[in-house]
């Protein structure tokens, strides 16, 4: 007992010296938060680059457009302002003849269509025709709805896993390289303290993580949690548990330490793009979305973002902890088996 | 009395490399048996089916009369290990590495006295990447004798020390060899050997070429050189042995 005391707490410290561990439990979640959540939550909505062909018919509703704060107006000619169009610098090019307004953009392109939507509009209220229905806007901003709501819980996962794997799992395998491991086992050290050792040592820095994605969330974006604050830390513990398992596994034999990296890369890259850390996964094929269903990642992923966003209680993601749980358990008794002290 | 080691015909291949060949060798309590021998001997592959970590072939290891089949926990509670390529973790502190050690054990040495033993006292709160080589050898020492032991294995500890260095490791194995510690020695020096061990076994390509006290070796092998210079006279027994050997592959 005294023993597994004192190897948690060396894990803690392994943890602590360790200067890229700073970086990646800290530094990078909150980059990862502040970057990403100005870029896609901008509080205003960026006006639209609009480029007025200078052969147009003047007309004064070109007046009321340029006196809009919700349009960017750029002159040129149209060859000129073609290229702007494809150089992604305009999002619509606007040509007005005595009856006619002409409006070259890609249809594709749901920002081109809502400028072209937004100028027409604009075009028909300056010519004074009364509109039918006046358009009411609600703007809608509410804590829950925006893309940082839908990142946090990501990030948190995906720092969960990355953890696991680079930290947990790269320092066992430069153990092994250094022979470090060896000498543990001509010790009278239980090889299991060991392991747990490492679940342990694991859930000390896991708070760190919570609270620094947490806490920055919250202290930058008033990002808050919608249902039980314990249900996702209980969650955030699973998934910690069963990464971490994963992680000894994937550590298990090699003593290698790029060939390491470089493994466990290949596995969590693909594992975080298509299990939605940053993305909704509706947007990819269904086929896709299929597959991911089994990532453990997006098992994470979805039941943190479920109680985040949609306030869910333990009951109703019961079955993706079972599911972490088993994860756990699974990869526990695989890697005991498998692990290798030198 | 049974001896803390007793070896018979070990032997140990790697596919069809014969690495160890029908090896016998024993160790009485407070005795300091050297091991010496060429790069690739098989003084290591030795060490570490002694120590557990390799099996042997064939043969049989007893230690303090039991074998590990049998008593692995005993027998790892009673001994101190260290290995030739090991670097503890570089960012431990001298006393985080032995109180780690130490936690492994039921009985254990007050880190202090330890450190007083190898005289790392002034630097008991430094990590073990600021200490120097010889310091950091001290260290795996210390982490050898946490228990108590009463056997200690050494590969090659004063490899890549300077003179000085390598004294204040002798100096720690003379006092435990005081302290009735039985200790097998793996080295490239004769004069360590020389100084260290009561007796000493000369390694080559896996078998024993000869063995003995150092002056009965010098005795047997190093005739029609000069007898009379005391100095490196063990050298002129170990090369002659192991230099016949290479020419005749
Ligand atoms: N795991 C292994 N697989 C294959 N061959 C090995 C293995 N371990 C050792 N050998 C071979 O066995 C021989 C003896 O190696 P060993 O490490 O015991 O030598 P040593 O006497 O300790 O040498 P050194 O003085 O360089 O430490 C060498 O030729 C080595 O290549
Ligand atoms: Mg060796």
């Amino acid at each position: 007992m005294y023993s597994l005391f004192v190897m948690i707490k060396c894990r803690w410290l392994e943890f602590r010296r360790e200067p890229s561990a700073f970086y990646y439990v800290i530094l990078f979640p909150i980059i990862s938060i502040v970057g990403l959540g100005f870029i896609f939550n901008s509080p205003q909505r960026k006006p639209f680059s609009i480029g007025v062909d200078s052969s147009s018919q003047f007309n004064s509703s070109l007046y009321e457009l340029r006196g809009n704060d919700q349009f960017k107006v750029i002159d040129g000619s149209q060859d000129s302002l073609e290229t702007e169009l494809k150089r992604g610098h305009i999002q619509l090019i606007l040509r007005l003849t005595d009856k006619e307004a002409h409006f070259v953009y890609d249809p594709q392109n749901n920002d081109a269509y809502m400028a072209r939507l937004a100028v027409s509009a604009n075009l028909e209220k300056a010519a004074g025709q009364n509109p039918k229905f006046l358009p009411v806007d609600t703007q809608v901003s509410a804590a829950g709805l925006r893309y940082v709501d839908f990142l946090i819980p990501g990030l948190l996962a995906f720092s969960i896993v990355s953890t696991s794997l680079f930290g947990t799992g790269q320092l066992i395998v430069a153990n092994r390289r250094d022979n470090l491991l060896k000498r543990y086992f001509v010790t009278p050290m239980k090889p299991l303290s060991y392991m747990v050792s490492h679940i342990v040592g694991r859930l000390l820095i896991l708070a760190m993580e919570i609270s620094v994605v947490l806490i920055s969330g919250w202290l930058i974006f008033g990002f808050k949690v919608q249902g039980s604050l314990f249900t996702f830390i209980f969650f955030s513990v699973l998934g910690a548990a069963a990464f971490t398992s994963l992680a000894l596994v994937a550590a298990s034999r090699t003593s290698n330490s790029s060939a390491y990296a470089g493994i466990v890369n290949a596995i969590v890259m693909p594992m975080a793009l298509m299990g939605g850390v940053w993305f909704s996964r509706s947007n990819f094929p269904e086929w896709l979305v299929h597959i991911s269903d089994y990532f453990p990642l997006t098992m994470l992923v979805d039941s943190l973002r479920l109680i985040a966003l949609e306030g869910a209680s333990f009951g109703d993601a019961w079955s993706m902890a079972g599911k972490l749980l088993s994860m756990t358990v699974i990869f526990a008794a695989g890697a005991s088996r498998l692990f290798k002290w030198y | 009395m049974t001896y803390l080691i007793e070896v018979k015909n070990l032997s140990k291949s790697f596919r069809s490399f014969e690495a160890v060949k029908d090896l016998s060798l024993h160790v009485e309590q407070g005795e300091c048996l050297a091991i010496l021998g060429p790069n690739g001997a098989g003084k290591t592959t030795t060490f570490e089916m002694l120590e557990g970590l390799l099996k042997p072939d064939s043969g049989e290891i007893l230690l303090f009369g039991k074998t590990w089949d049998k008593d692995r926990s005993e027998i790892l509670s009673r001994i101190g290990v260290q290995l030739q390529e090991t670097s503890l973790y570089k960012r431990f502190t001298v006393r985080e590495t032995l109180e780690l050690f130490g936690s492994f054990y039921k009985q254990r040495k007050p880190i202090k006295e330890l450190l007083e033993l190898v005289d790392l006292s002034d630097k008991m709160d430094v990590e073990l990447r600021k200490l120097s080589g010889g310091q950091k050898q001290r260290v795996y020492i210390a982490a050898a004798l946490i228990n108590d032991p009463e056997l200690i294995f050494l590969d090659e500890p004063t490899t890549g020390l300077d003179p000085l260095a390598r004294r204040g490791v002798w100096n720690i194995i003379n006092n435990l060899k005081k302290e009735g510690v039985g200790i097998l020695l793996s080295t490239h020096h004769m004069e360590e050997a020389e100084y260290l061990a009561s007796r000493i076994v000369i390694l080559d390509s896996g078998k024993i070429i000869a063995q003995g006290t150092s002056k009965e070796l010098i005795e047997k092998f190093s005739g029609g050189e000069k007898v009379t210079v005391r100095h490196g006279t063990l050298e002129d027994v170990f090369l002659n042995l192991t230099g016949k050997e290479l020419a005749n592959v």
